[in-house]
């Protein structure tokens, strides 16, 4: 009985400790950064226009080059600013007040924002920019897209504090899109050694250096807190405190905004999008451009796929019908709308009088039994982690078996999806899907975007011949704005003839958010580059 | 004693080398090229050989998995791909939220499953029994995701009188504001919990009711009461060891599903978005530390079972002979 009775003490230590454990998170929290004086800082007082926007996680470091996530790139684009951002209407500038480009098309001089900042007083200046270019070469063991192009040696030159200059090695058309997606780092605050980032605590505690329009005041354990700065170059923001808080998963989000416990949200459905309509009296709507290209892609070397001909593959394009599949999978057209190229209309160098493809049932037919792609069974792969994929998988493989072709549909989250999907051509994953739907976005400005990587088949083997991909190689290193669009007319033709990438709608980024909230729409970048100004709350 | 603490140490041992290997080779064998997340495009052939080399990423399987164990031995378990930032701290940072809710978790299904259990077995076969054993078994059964929404849905949409996420409201620090958003996440780990202890004490309380000093204590005139909380509820409670052992684990690690769904920062979301982004050094440190911790738990029941009843001790030791 003694032995038992000693067993359920034992049983009870076990309890304790486990007891213990819980008493020593209050420890640990005291060693998180945060302090008592923040934490009653954030207490809402009546007048206190407050932001809050919703995380999926919680990122362990407000680092800002290390966006490798929606949610970090939406939790630092507060407080750490781009130089400037590309937009349908030309740059938005943010740390840089102006970008010339010489005639050539080979220089590019980056003016910063005399005003520009960091929190901590100090100004930003050109070693702020050279110490991210060294981090990110540092990090990454060689070249990046700054400081390499086109296999040549990009010559960085400091011409003093505020300006800077690019030379390339020859022309290069996205190197405009390169410096949009540059986020400085203070070089001071590591004495200008980039090699001290990673070890640092630095961008995990309040009072870090930021550039924004906020600085961080609180890091809580599910939470950031940010705190409108009065110094801002910009002007200073209407709304005090920016909170980033991380909500579950599934339909949690929906339920924090309808509690008011988030700002804004997404909206990516139909349903939805009638729902917040019509209680207007509760809610602001807005809809801006996501400047994304949602696409069918053909693997040409997937297991059926790799022994079927372009007429095949023609066969499957004219059995599509876009305006089905935006009907199904989104339902609304203010969601998305049926694309005729792989450019977007963001991009100057679209060509609306694109043709595109249109459905033709009784073509589709015909090509699909020359070409043997009847009775053939085909592996179609999605990301199940992207809104409305799944919808899309769906119509397309009933369209599809109406030209006699079995789709097998499979699902993959984001880290199983990517690396099948852009495997090279020598890895067995290339060799494991036929179809398969993506998207590019942010794809706006004078340059391609992402698309070169694709025409190219340099990102993966896309299927392009030769000829398409030197044509822009072409089209990248033509400097004559005239010449460049016809280039790029032509490409976009030529790309469609040969039948790899299916362009299938254009999406809009639809958001709801809280009747006091206004001025989301203040920017013509979304998600990421939300002009924080234009923000207000009443 | 000593040669029974032994031989379960060694096996304790064996059974961390094989975890380590066998996740190892998962994480290995995924699909995908880790040392795709290392080079980009700009990168020559040579630099890109270069960066694989340094990380070792050019050698085979074993010899990843003996340099990985090596350092893991001498406690570095290396850093994450994500955010480039050492592991282990990463995990410490996050092991309070996943201890307080875990650990209530845990605490709350001891609660409520004890008197339930115990009642069940005492009135076997009766209307409460048969009503206690049913909840049970659709505890078993609802998926905790789905009761989780459930939840989320009643109390946070319709009532609105719980918060559905995080673990504090920002600028309220208040041990009333955590308990607040603790309690659907608690209750949501609790009905699975709750439903096997249930089932396991009513099991262990029929057979204790059976045993000759149940009827020496009703020949003395105890009350039903005192025979069921004084000398069955002991004799009841020791199995309950080695479950808590088992959920030791679960203690520290914390729940995929749970964390994700009510966004508590705790070491299970984390490992979720390392899952996702396969950062594979968080990945293994994770389930090297959920299968110690399983394996520990483990260990000591077994030692507490061996002290507590020594025909276990001997079994083990004649095992031998």
């Amino acid at each position: 009985m003694k032995r038992r009775a000693l067993a359920l003490l034992c049983a009870g230590i076990l309890a304790v400790g486990m007891l213990a454990g819980c008493g020593g998170s209050s420890d640990s929290k005291d060693s998180s950064a945060k302090t008592e004086e923040s934490k009653t800082e954030t207490t809402k007082k009546s007048g206190d226009s407050t932001f809050t926007v919703a995380m999926g996680y919680m990122p362990n470091s407000l680092q800002p080059s290390a966006q490798s996530s929606d949610d970090l790139v939406s939790a630092i684009r507060p407080i750490y600013e781009p130089l400037f951002a590309e937009t349908k209407d030309g740059l938005e500038y943010y740390l840089a007040d102006k970008l010339d480009i010489s005639e050539d098309g080979l220089t590019y001089t980056l003016h910063i924002n005399d005003k520009a900042t960091w929190s901590d007083g100090e100004p930003v200046t050109v070693k702020d920019i050279k110490f991210t270019i060294d981090y990110g070469v540092l990090a990454y063991g060689g070249p990046t897209s700054f400081t390499k192009v086109n296999g040549g040696d990009v010559q960085i030159n400091e011409i003093d504090d505020k300006t800077m200059e690019f030379v390339l090695p020859s022309v290069f058309d996205n190197y405009v899109r390169t410096l949009s997606q540059f986020y400085p780092m203070p070089a001071h605050a590591f004495d200008n050694d980039p090699s001290k980032i990673d070890d640092s605590t630095y961008f995990k505690t309040p009072g870090m250096a930021t550039s924004g329009a906020y600085v961080v005041s609180e890091i809580n354990e599910d939470s950031f807190v940010y705190t409108a700065r009065d110094d801002y170059y910009r002007g200073t923001p209407s709304v005090k405190k920016v909170v980033m808080k991380t909500i579950g998963s599934g339909s949690t989000k929906q339920i924090e905004f309808e509690n008011g416990g988030i700002d804004y949200m997404r909206v990516t459905s139909a349903e939805d999008l009638k729902k917040y309509k019509e209680e207007s009296d509760k809610y602001n709507m807005y809809s801006i451009s996501e400047a994304r290209l949602n696409y069918l892609q053909l693997n040409p070397h997937g297991p059926v796929m790799s022994t079927l001909s372009q007429d095949a593959r023609k066969a499957i394009f004219l059995a599509l019908d876009k305006d089905a599949i935006v009907d199904f999978a989104w339902g609304s057209d203010e969601l998305a709308k049926p694309a005729n190229s792989l450019i977007t209309p963001d991009q100057s160098i679209y060509n609306k009088d694109c043709k595109g493809y249109n459905v033709n049932l009784e073509e589709a037919k015909k090509l699909a039994k020359s070409s043997g792609l009847e009775g053939k069974e085909l592996t179609y792969i999605y990301n199940s982690d992207r809104a409305n994929m799944e919808a899309v998988a769906t119509v397309v493989q009933q369209q599809l078996a109406e030209i006699g072709v079995k789709v097998n549909i499979e699902s993959c989250d984001t880290s199983t999806f990517f690396p099948r999907f852009f495997a090279s051509k020598d890895k067995e994953q290339a060799t494991t899907w036929d179809l398969g739907t993506n998207g590019w976005d942010s794809q706006r400005g004078s340059n391609c975007g992402q698309a070169i990587s694709y025409f190219t088949n340099r990102l993966c083997d896309c299927g392009y011949s030769d000829e398409v991909s030197g044509l822009a190689q072409k089209a990248m290193g033509t400097a004559d704005a005239k010449e460049k669009q016809e280039l790029w007319n032509t490409i976009q033709d030529k790309a469609l003839e040969e039948c790899w990438e299916y362009p299938l709608t254009y999406t809009n980024f639809v958001m709801v958010s809280q009747k006091n909230v206004t001025g989301l729409d203040g920017s013509s970048v979304v998600p990421e580059f939300i002009d924080y100004l234009s923000i207000h709350v009443d | 004693m000593w040669k029974y603490c032994l031989k379960k140490t060694a096996q304790v041992v064996i059974v961390m080398i094989l975890i380590s290997f066998f996740s190892f080779a998962i994480v290995y064998f995924a699909p995908g090229d880790i040392s795709d997340m290392y080079v980009n495009p700009e990168m020559t052939e040579e630099q890109k050989a270069n960066v694989i080399a340094q990380l070792g990423l050019d050698k085979s399987m074993t010899e990843q998995y003996f340099a990985w164990a090596k350092r893991a031995v001498h406690g570095d378990l290396g850093v994450s791909l994500s955010n480039k930032s050492a592991v282990w701290p990463q995990f410490m940072q996050r092991l309070p939220a996943t201890i307080i809710l875990m650990g209530s978790s845990m605490i709350l299904s001891l609660l409520l499953a004890i008197p339930l259990g115990l009642w069940s077995g005492y009135k076997k076969n009766s209307w409460l029994d048969n009503l206690i054993s049913s909840l049970a078994y659709m505890g078993m059964s609802i998926p905790s995701f789905w009761f989780g929404m459930l939840l989320i849905i009643v109390f946070a949409a319709v009532l609105k009188v719980l918060p559905s996420s995080g673990m504090h409201t920002v600028g309220n620090v208040s041990a009333f504001d955590t308990f607040q958003h603790m309690i659907l996440p608690c209750i949501t780990l609790s009905i699975g919990h709750v439903a096997v202890y249930i089932r396991y004490i009513r099991a262990n309380t029929i057979g204790q009711l059976s045993e000759e000093y149940v009827l020496t204590a009703e020949a003395k005139g105890d009350s039903q009461t005192k025979i069921l909380f004084r000398h069955v509820l002991k004799n009841t409670l020791l199995p309950i060891i080695t479950l808590m052992g088992m959920n030791l684990a679960s203690l520290v690690c914390g729940s995929f599903i749970v964390e994700s769904v009510f966004g508590w920062p705790g070491i299970g979301t984390f490992a979720m978005s390392a899952i996702g982004s396969r950062d594979y050094p968080v990945i293994m440190a994770y389930v090297m530390l959920s299968g110690f911790l399983l394996v520990v738990g483990n260990f000591i029941a077994d030692l507490l079972y061996a002290f507590v009843d020594p025909r276990i001790k001997r079994g083990g030791a004649s095992g031998g002979k």
